[in-house]
């Protein structure tokens, strides 16, 4: 019996053929218990997102499992299994471990670091769970694969930095000043866009909001989606005055915001920054703006470009990501290893124990009268002997385990002790 | 020893050496400025290679320089001296923070630094924390030179150079409490500060005086 995982992705199938086999929880559940019914396969989770369709489990023969899956899969689809099989791999043990760990950490996804994935390998667990399709070995690849998810998530920044441009404006903010509790937001325009980016920041505890817009109706309304105040558009200057963050998604096609404006209303601000978040085309916020003390102005391109270097940082993180994951690999598989030779040694160990109790006892019952001393002492010696005996098959098992061929140590211990045949 | 080590020069760096580190890692808390040690350890690197290798038993301390009061002195001075490391530290990591941020390209600097708000209100707290220390510090070891010597600086570099970089600590405490300095302006003035302290030290060190090499 081995550990395998077979399935597409984002990298190797399209998302024309993804689509078609991401199924609905239901039919999910008719499906592991078909598989199982079969024969052949022992334990089966299955993970369907839009990016990926995966089965782990635990197989004979790992290539047939895979076949029997996907021909239950396009089943319920009505396609044609040869259609799909181009897409697929197979990855069994040691790689299957790995890409496990991996796609519940997030480094297999598209976009690296997305905290998602998670989620839906959880849900999928939990299902396989309800359907009693998982065993001993998934539960443990699993359990293992969150601890290591969770791992990365914590010790590496690869989930960290924004990958959209209204978070990337709301982590700057957090970059000039220390907090956004209290901070006052200038929505200047009524756009979508600078809609969400103001709502992030009222997320982040920012407050009060203003909104100015030349629609008079307009800003009202927006004002009292984002549960702030409307101010008339000419008293914008007045607005600067006091706001921290200034948001421009006007549709205007000369700058709403100049220099003379912010340049008038810094002396009283006391050095306090004041940031612009401009992602109107063409910019609102006029460009020699940004050469002014205590002012930062970042146009669409800048928080793209922001963007761009927040994705380098994550994909620099996931290199340590993988490192750490291979590790656990390794960890996981010892142990597994170890699972492996345990039961021999336990029965390698109560058969040489029983042997020695035997001969204490008839020993013993010659002696008849022996002071208790001698009885220790004998005790002692053949429980030494014994120990001493166990140690180097004990070490060899646990070795050869490793090193990944423990099955014919197990049989040659079983052989040679005479232990009965394997369970 | 029988007495604090704080009677030689390099003594008393060592000293200040474990009084920046204290320092630093209670700001590292404080402020949850994770990087502050990248900042502030290799200033005590320097500071205490300065004093390797120089004889550790100061000059016999005459007779006019004992007493409690030079203990007193010293130790004061050199609280200030930490709290100026971090001063400058702080001011460092705001100049790189402010220029990444101006520049819009995000680097190490970036990820790594706290917000710009976060690092003036260290560069301004730990001046407001060494001014004092050292103003006093200071004005003892004035009195005291006046008493023994007769005269203020009574030729010695170190004191000429420490009044220097009090008095520019002076401006920069007064510009940020009364004019409402800030940021870079701020910032550059602890650096200039902090070069003071440098020469001050190193004024100790090399140049014949009352504080002895």
């Amino acid at each position: 019996m081995g550990l395998f995982v077979a399935g597409m992705n984002h990298r190797t199938a399209p998302v024309a053929v993804r689509e078609q086999l991401a199924l609905e929880e239901d039919k999910l559940r008719e499906i592991l218990r078909e598989v199982l019914a079969g024969g052949g396969i022992a334990e089966a989770v299955i993970v369907s997102t839009c990016n990926r369709v995966e089965v782990y489990g635990v197989a004979e023969v790992p290539g047939e499992a895979r076949a029997v899956v996907f021909r239950h899969l396009c089943h319920q689809r009505g396609l044609d299994v040869a259609s799909v099989d181009v897409f697929l791999y197979t990855h069994v043990d040691r790689d299957a471990v790995s890409h496990a760990f991996r796609v519940a950490a997030s480094l297999d996804s598209m976009m690296i670091g997305e905290p998602q994935i998670l989620g839906q390998v959880k849900d999928a667990f939990a299902l396989a769970q309800s359907c009693e399709t998982v065993g001993p070995a998934l539960h443990s690849l699993f359990t293992h694969a969150f601890a290591v998810a969770k791992k990365v998530r914590t010790e590496t920044d690869v989930g960290r930095y924004a990958v959209s441009v209204s978070f990337a404006a709301v982590e700057l903010a957090k970059k000039i000043f220390d907090g956004l509790s209290g901070r006052t937001v200038l929505l200047v325009g009524a756009g979508k866009m600078g809609e969400l980016a103001a709502r992030h920041l009222v997320e982040q505890g920012a407050f009060p909001i203003y909104v100015a817009n030349r629609t008079w109706s307009r800003a009202l309304e927006m004002a009292r989606a984002l549960s702030g105040t409307a101010v008339p558009f000419d008293e914008l200057t007045t607005a600067l005055a006091s706001a921290d963050i200034v948001i421009t998604s006007t549709g205007a096609h000369e700058p709403v915001i100049r220099r003379d404006m912010v340049a008038g209303v810094l002396h009283g601000r006391r050095g306090r920054p004041l940031f612009f978040i401009d992602i109107a085309v063409p910019r609102n916020v006029e460009e020699s703006v940004e050469a002014l003390e205590d002012v930062y102005c970042y146009d669409i391109d800048d928080l793209k470009q922001v963007v761009d270097a927040n994705l380098r940082e994550r994909r620099r993180e996931a290199q340590r990501a993988e490192t750490l994951v291979e590790r656990e690999v390794g960890k996981f598989l010892a142990r597994l290893a170890d699972a492996d030779v345990i039961p021999t040694i336990v029965s390698l160990r109560e058969r040489l124990e029983s042997i020695r109790l035997g001969e204490v006892k008839k020993t013993m019952a010659r002696l008849g009268d022996a002071p208790p001393e001698t009885r220790d002492a004998i005790e002692a010696l053949s429980s030494a002997i014994v120990n001493k005996i166990l140690h180097a098959p004990i070490t060899k098992l646990r070795e050869s385990s490793r090193a990944g061929h423990g099955r014919s140590w197990t049989e040659l211990v079983h052989e040679l002790f005479g232990l009965g045949r394997q369970g | 020893m029988g007495r604090p080590p704080l009677a030689s020069l390099p003594e008393a760096v060592s000293v200040a050496v474990w009084v920046v580190v204290l320092l630093e890692m209670w700001a590292e808390r404080h402020y949850g400025v994770k990087v502050l040690g990248a900042f502030v350890l290799p200033v005590a690197v320097m500071l205490s290679m300065s004093a390797v290798g120089r004889p550790l038993e100061g000059p016999d301390i005459d007779r006019a320089l004992s007493g409690a009061w030079l203990w007193v002195h010293i130790g004061l001075a050199l609280i200030g001296i930490a709290a100026f490391v971090l001063n400058f530290a702080g001011a460092v990591m705001y100049l790189l923070q402010e220029r990444a941020l101006k520049a819009k390209r995000p680097g190490t600097f970036y990820y790594r630094l706290p917000s710009l708000e976060t690092l003036d209100r260290l560069t301004y707290r730990t001046l407001a924390l060494g001014f004092p220390f050292l103003t006093t510090g200071l004005l003892l070891g004035a009195l005291w030179a006046r008493r023994v010597w007769g005269s203020i600086f009574a030729f010695d570099p170190l004191a000429l150079f420490s009044f220097v970089a009090w008095a520019i600590y002076a401006a920069t405490l007064a510009g940020r409490a009364a004019a409402g300095w800030h940021g870079r302006r701020a910032a550059y003035f602890a650096i200039i500060g902090f070069a003071a302290l440098v020469l001050t030290l190193g004024a100790g060190f090399l140049l014949p005086g009352r504080h002895g090499s």
